[in-house]
């Protein structure tokens, strides 16, 4: 049977089998090309023009000169990279003795505990932000009365006001909220871990640290690599939980690029915002593409 | 002591250090919303309420604007919801299902698309979206929404569907459906736990956004609960038995989404995520 184009006996309309994906796919590809690359374009231009004695006129790379003559660049910038450190290494750390800890034999009720464990992550950003707020609150949060009581403070720390512990402060809240991602991902490329070779560890004597550094380690490299990479993207472009903490605060402690990009928006400084907003997409992407190479490489294999 | 139980115990200890942490925020959140106002600003303060009410839910209630922010939330997230599903579903669909010149690139392309920050976002879609005139209306935030939901929602629903065998709409194709009514008839019905998971995330993913929607609202016409919530936070006095209320009517819904739906929800996201 030929198949041709035209209505059929049910009504209904075959395509030629080689335009099939056609009705399927475009629709869809077309509006995300739409949704994604008319902003980001649209963006860039924005990025080069500024309000000259012409009116609104291009400038070429000036507001790009400016954004990094600005005293405070070098401050966001330095911010930005330390942000996206801590909360990277944090979250991993954590992410990964979760799900070490999940997997050991003999621990009942895994289920119950990986739920649990996933609930920061799932719980909206602006409430986990909120009660973070209250949690650090100077006079009647819960943290420094614990501290007290325990002993380890002897008088009220202020965890959001004070410049030193502002950065560290909020990231401790994106660790929150990003660590249950990955013991996700990486409990899920610890049933790939080869058991024979588990096995051939143990029989050489290797004891848990030996088996977790050469054995384990090693094999979670791929997953690794790939959760490392979109947390970082998503550290990168971090607006709600330090905005609602600290605003980017005390003194721009805790400014990275996306408050300045919201700051200088809301200030109707167009062209530093667009300059800044250019810079965070163009390192976001580069993050991201090299995902999106690591991710076709390994369906390629 | 044995070898393998120090190590269990050792899991047990790390285990419940990890779900104080994960959980201590949601219990100070809960149990203040509880607080009557002079137990909310005790020194020295204390976890439990000692006379628990529920004058906080009432004032959210029936006192604030949050039921509106609610509807809107809710409006804005079925519409990116329902795009996202069809748009995206189709797409995933067909990305799992043919091969053809060009396809891989566009698979790549959408995941490329899923880690678009939208932070850097907000000028042009401010600037697009004054000219349409879409500012401070649902469809413009939906709209916004769509950016990020779309390309998750496709790779999500390609790496569902390869799991779908393809001998079902072959059959129903050889009956003399055509293809989507083969889709819509026979995979479908299959297929429903994995949709209803992957259309759960995209709604929660609109539900909990809070930056784009900041920019593109201005009043309570297109105001999101994200948004309403933030403005009950930043007061000068911060009502804090309120705004924990309205942050826990506001998680309650996604955390139960969320255990319900979990099985499907984690394979998704994995699939979503680190599809390799």
């Amino acid at each position: 049977m030929t198949m041709e184009t035209g209505p059929d006996a049910s009504g209904g309309i075959h395509l030629p089998k080689r335009l099939e994906w056609v009705p399927a796919v475009l629709p869809g590809v077309l509006v995300a090309v739409i949704l994604t690359t008319y902003p980001s374009y649209s963006l860039i231009k924005t990025s080069l023009f500024n309000w000259t004695d012409d009116g609104f006129a291009f400038v070429g790379l000036q507001n790009f000169v400016d954004l990094m003559g600005r005293p405070r660049t070098p401050l966001y910038l330095w911010n930005t990279t330390i942000w996206t450190m801590m909360t990277t290494l944090g979250a991993l750390f954590l992410g990964i003795v979760a799900a070490l800890a999940l997997q050991a034999r003999g621990v009942v009720a895994k289920g119950l505990i990986r739920s649990l464990l996933l609930l920061p992550w799932i719980v909206p950003q602006v409430a986990a932000a909120v009660v973070w707020k209250w949690f650090y609150s100077t006079e009647f949060g819960m943290l420094n009365h614990m501290l007290q009581s325990a002993g380890l403070a002897s008088g009220p720390i202020n965890w959001l006001t004070d410049p030193a512990l502002a950065l560290p402060a909020t990231a401790m809240l994106q660790i929150w909220a990003t660590f249950p991602f990955v013991m996700l991902m990486v409990s899920a490329g610890l049933q790939t871990v080869d058991e024979s070779q588990l096995e051939a560890a143990r029989i050489d004597g290797a004891s848990p640290w030996g088996e977790l550094v050469h054995v384990v380690l090693p094999s979670l490299k791929g997953v690794l690599f790939i959760v490392t990479l979109i947390i970082v993207v998503w550290a990168l472009n971090s607006f709600t939980f330090i905005w609602l903490l600290t605003q980017g605060g005390p003194a721009g402690t805790t400014s990275i690029l996306p408050i300045y990009v919201y700051v200088s928006f809301r200030d109707f400084d167009l062209p530093a915002s667009a300059a800044a907003s250019v810079l965070l997409l163009a390192v976001s992407l580069l993050f991201a593409a090299i995902y999106v190479w690591r991710v076709a490489r390994e369906e390629a294999s | 002591m044995n070898r393998s139980l120090a190590t269990t115990l050792a899991a047990y200890a790390v285990l419940a250090l990890l779900l104080i942490f994960a959980l201590a925020p949601m219990v100070l959140m809960v149990a203040t919303a509880f607080k009557p106002a002079d137990e909310i600003f005790q020194i020295p303060p204390k976890l439990w309420p000692s006379a628990p009410t529920l004058e906080n839910f009432r004032t959210v209630i029936f006192d604030s604007n949050v039921p509106r922010y609610a509807l809107n939330s809710t409006l804005i997230a079925l519409m990116t919801m329902g795009t996202a599903l069809v748009l995206g579903g189709l797409a995933g669909y067909g990305f799992s299902r043919f091969r053809f010149r060009g396809g891989r690139a566009m698979a790549l392309f959408m995941l490329l698309g899923q880690l678009i920050p939208l932070t850097a976002l907000i000028v042009p879609f401010f600037l697009m979206f004054d000219q349409l005139r879409l500012i401070d209306t649902p469809v413009g935030i939906a709209i916004g929404h769509l950016t990020i939901a779309l390309p998750l929602v496709t790779w999500m629903a390609s790496s569902y569907f390869d799991t779908v065998p393809r001998e079902l709409e072959e059959a129903g194709i050889m009956d003399g459906c055509s293809r989507l009514q083969a889709l819509w008839k026979v995979v479908l019905p299959v297929a429903l736990p994995g949709i209803i998971s992957i259309a759960l995330f995209a709604f929660l993913m609109s539900w909990n956004e809070f930056v784009l929607a900041s920019v593109l609202t201005l009043s309570d016409a297109s105001k999101t609960l994200p948004i309403g919530l933030s403005e009950f936070a930043t007061m000068f006095r911060v009502d804090w038995g309120s705004t924990m209320a309205a942050s826990t009517l506001m998680s309650l819904p996604v955390v139960i989404a969320f255990l319900f739906f979990q099985k499907h929800f984690v394979q998704g996201l994995g699939a979503g995520a680190v599809k390799g």
